[in-house]
């Protein structure tokens, strides 16, 4: 893998969710793991699995393959960590893979097809099981009706709480396409919760 | 299409990315506008949603799997991640200094390659003739230090 150089912009990015758990820094712990040091991957698996492993269940909807996305999430991580020249952008490499492995085990579940304009839902017609009542489980089965393209950016948007460009560098797309994704993922969000919430 | 424009606005406005004069005119238009203004409810209810969110707990049997992994990873040979940051480690010379110093090496080649790869003298016909002349001991010596 190798890192372009708009990673950049990531650079000095704060993690919201992480506190850190010792006081090395990541570029410290990355450059310890390119050694070879065996503590260094405990303490960046520490620091970052719970993180990385909401984002891939967020992403997924799937307990199963959010654990097999995490667990070779990391183990990538430790294989190529010699290819990240530049150590200050390791959480954004870190998502990336996530995000990749992600789509690398959705895609050997299932063929997802290719994504167009007008799918936004996962299935053809995606019903909410009517039963549910609290609201946080409605909107959390509407968001896993997305499709993973736009759960994605939801997700990255709204708990990661990236920027539009920050998501196009995770997503490889551009920022344009990110916000039309975030649009097209509100307005169908809205048009499905309409019902449950009047 | 007006409804898409003030959507997108709804948009930006969520993403905090609204001036003053498009806030007043979105506004006023939601409040005209059920639909728009459902748009506008909904997705702030998930913005909600999501700034409740807690990170999730990683199950034990996840912990151990990546580091029965990682051990055997780290159990293959280190050459490879001890040589690599050499690989990668990149050497800054400024392009007017490597310029300079391949100028240098090119003239000193050529001020010294007469020096290193001069023939040795031969001696002229007069001199082999007086050699032969000298007196077999002084022949020797001369020999010597020739």
């Amino acid at each position: 893998m190798t890192l372009k150089g708009s990673y950049s912009i990531f650079r000095n990015n704060t993690c919201n969710h992480e506190n850190s758990l010792n006081a090395q820094s990541d570029e410290q712990l990355v450059n310890d793991l390119k050694l070879g040091l065996e503590d260094a991957f405990a303490s960046l698996y520490e620091r970052y699995k719970r993180s990385i492993y909401s984002f891939c269940l967020k992403l997924s909807a799937d307990r199963f393959l959010a654990e097999d996305a995490t667990h070779d999430t990391f183990i990538k991580m430790q294989q190529n960590i010699h290819t990240l020249n530049d150590v200050s952008v390791f959480r954004s490499w870190l998502y990336t893979i996530a995000r990749n492995q992600v789509y690398k085990l959705l895609h050997k579940q299932k063929s997802n097809g290719r994504l167009t304009d007008e799918l936004v839902w996962s299935d053809d017609n995606p019903d909410i099981a009517l039963e549910v009542s609290e609201e946080r489980e409605i909107i959390t089965q509407c968001i896993n009706a997305l499709k993973p393209e736009y759960r994605e950016v939801l997700t990255l948007r709204e708990f990661e709480q990236l920027s539009y460009m920050q998501i196009a560098v995770i997503t490889g797309d551009s920022e344009s396409s990110v916000k039309s994704r975030l649009f097209k993922a509100r307005r169908a969000l809205a048009e499905k919760l309409e019902p449950y919430f009047r | 299409m007006i409804h898409e424009r003030f959507q997108e606005l709804v948009n930006l406005y969520i993403d905090e990315g609204l001036d003053d004069a498009q806030s007043v005119e979105l506004f006023a238009h939601l409040s005209t506008c059920d639909n728009c203004r459902n748009i506008m409810r909904s997705s702030l209810r998930v913005r909600t949603y999501f700034q409740q969110e807690e990170l999730e707990e990683v199950p034990a049997s996840l912990d151990a799997r990546v580091y029965k992994s990682a051990r055997m990873n780290t159990a293959a040979p280190v050459r490879r991640n001890l040589l690599a940051p050499l690989w990668y480690t990149r050497i800054l010379i400024p392009l007017p200094a490597a310029a300079s110093i391949a100028i240098l090496i090119l003239i000193g080649s050529l001020l010294f390659s007469p020096l290193l790869f001069e023939k040795p003298k031969q001696l002229s016909d007069n001199e082999i003739e007086m050699f032969s002349k000298m007196p077999p001991e002084f022949q020797q010596q001369m020999q010597f230090f020739r």
